[in-house]
């Protein structure tokens, strides 16, 4: 599926283009460019990746000379080469196939870009979870929540993966935050009698498992 | 002039040279992708109502003829009736795309781009020059996108993945926006949602003058280059600082939706 490449296409595709002779990473994307003509778009992040776990498994190696990488292939990416040259083969004749059929290649393409932004949505989902969890959120409305006013956020002062706030301080800003959070949550919306009642049965439920561990 | 009238499944090669397609259609599923060669078109399930195609001094135009009957409308409702429309152009071409109801795909184009639909959905991929979309209701998914992008939508996500472009307009009132950037040039980005969520990945050693402005929802970052101010929940908060040297901007406002930019580690 040339497109969006599948899963191990693109790095049987890297693998021929370094046959040729050593690259760095910008001259392969390019060449991919210049291959796919604008229908596939590598980006350097998902390039260098690949790369990476190419070189990690001995089928490239790469020279740094001046700032840049330039990736050469191995005796082992050749074997590789070799080994797969019928799938490179229907590769090439797949992406001719499909330039010729201009409603096969736009599903085609439809479904890769579908992919690609479903990936991108779950990675992206976690790399926020991870975020948060650091503690790098501002809670909404602190300086109205009483005593506390501005609250300390080691994440913004020291933005290196900080080794964890004091669990007292964490434990009493999540505490501000749950509250400033839910109230932004239902702020200027009208909820249903449902959803207040599923709610008020969630904070209890929070607020028993609390009242267990703490007694 | 030339002009076919295309009442089956068909195909046509344009053989003369194409730099303008202009499409209005009622409901489609429309492709336009930029690809070598004489410009091509494929239609397939053209349904009651035949395809209209025109070509004139360099502009190719589809429309379709005829009114819609009763159990058309009804079936338009449910988005089963509608002819796929397939267009293969020289990707300089520019492109100017009309939709009611539809889905679109554009690829490989590096022209001007211009669509609107009312109610359906965008996928762009792999553009290199000035898009534009509007759609009221649905999304915008795009990948790969480099150039000038402008994106809105009234109810709709809009997404973006692996961007590179210079410049960068999205707009939703009630959807969520997610973008991907991996250029950390002279980008200019600009994003808004009324009620949405905004979601920005944006590369370590960024170039970016960022300012992040969420009313009622939190704003949280990788970014520890970017300092809080306006705790008082009245005016909303805003987060600002300058990454690397600054030369760029990135803008984010969302109303009652947070605001989540994170940093995406750089390989080389």
């Amino acid at each position: 599926m040339p497109p969006v490449f599948g899963h191990g296409q693109l790095r049987l595709y890297l693998l021929r283009l370094l046959e040729d002779g050593p690259k760095h990473g910008y001259e392969l994307i390019r060449l991919l460019e210049e291959r796919f003509r604008g229908l596939y778009a590598p980006s350097a992040g998902t390039i260098y990746p690949r790369l990476q776990r190419m070189e990690s498994e001995g089928l490239v190696t790469h020279q740094a000379t001046g700032g840049r990488k330039i990736y050469q292939i191995t005796d082992l990416g050749r074997q590789e080469l070799r080994l797969r040259a019928d799938e490179l083969a229907a590769l090439e004749s797949e992406i001719r196939a499909s330039v010729a059929d201009l409603t096969k290649l736009a599903g085609e393409i439809r479904s890769g870009v579908r992919d690609s932004l479903h990936g991108l949505r779950q990675e992206l989902r976690a790399a926020a979870r991870e975020t948060r969890r650091r503690g790098r959120e501002i809670p909404v409305g602190t300086a109205e929540t009483g005593p506390y006013g501005r609250i300390p956020d080691p994440g913004w002062t020291d933005g290196t993966a900080p080794a964890g706030p004091e669990p007292a301080d964490e434990f009493e800003r999540r505490l501000l935050g749950f509250v400033a959070e839910v109230r932004a949550l239902t702020r200027g919306r009208r909820l249903t009698d449902g959803q207040l009642r599923t709610s008020i049965r969630l904070l209890d439920g929070a607020l028993d498992g609390l009242r267990r561990l703490l007694r | 002039m030339t002009s076919w009238t295309v009442a089956g499944s068909d195909r046509l090669t344009i053989t003369e040279p194409v730099d303008r397609v202009v499409v209005r259609l009622d409901y489609a599923r429309l492709n336009v992708v930029g690809t070598e060669g004489p410009a091509r078109i494929e239609i397939s399930r053209p349904g009651r109502r035949p395809v209209l195609v025109e070509y004139r001094s360099g502009t190719l135009s589809v429309r379709q003829r005829g009114r819609w009957s009763w159990m058309e409308l009804v079936r338009l409702v449910r988005r089963r009736v509608g002819p796929e429309v397939s267009i293969g152009v020289p990707p300089g071409t520019e492109v100017d795309l009309q939709l009611v109801t539809g889905t679109l795909l554009a690829s490989g184009l590096t022209g001007s781009t211009r669509a609107e639909i009312t109610s359906g959905q965008i996928t762009l991929m792999g553009l290199r020059g000035r898009t534009s979309v509007k759609l009221v209701s649905g999304p915008v998914e795009a990948l790969g996108v480099a150039g000038d992008l402008t994106m809105e939508t009234v109810s709709g996500e809009l997404i973006l993945a692996e961007g590179t472009a210079e410049r960068i307009q999205a707009r939703t009132v009630s959807g969520a926006i997610t973008c991907d950037l991996d250029n950390p040039g002279e980008s200019e980005i600009d994003l808004a949602t009324i009620s949405g969520s905004v979601t920005v990945r944006v590369r370590r050693d960024s170039d970016l003058d960022v300012r992040l402005h969420a009313t009622s929802g939190t704003i949280t970052s990788d970014f520890p280059e970017l300092t809080v101010d306006g705790l008082r929940s009245w005016v909303g908060k805003r987060a600002q600082g300058i990454l690397g040297t600054g030369r760029g901007r990135l803008a984010v406002t969302a109303q009652s939706g947070s605001i989540t930019l994170l940093a995406r580690a750089t390989a080389e």
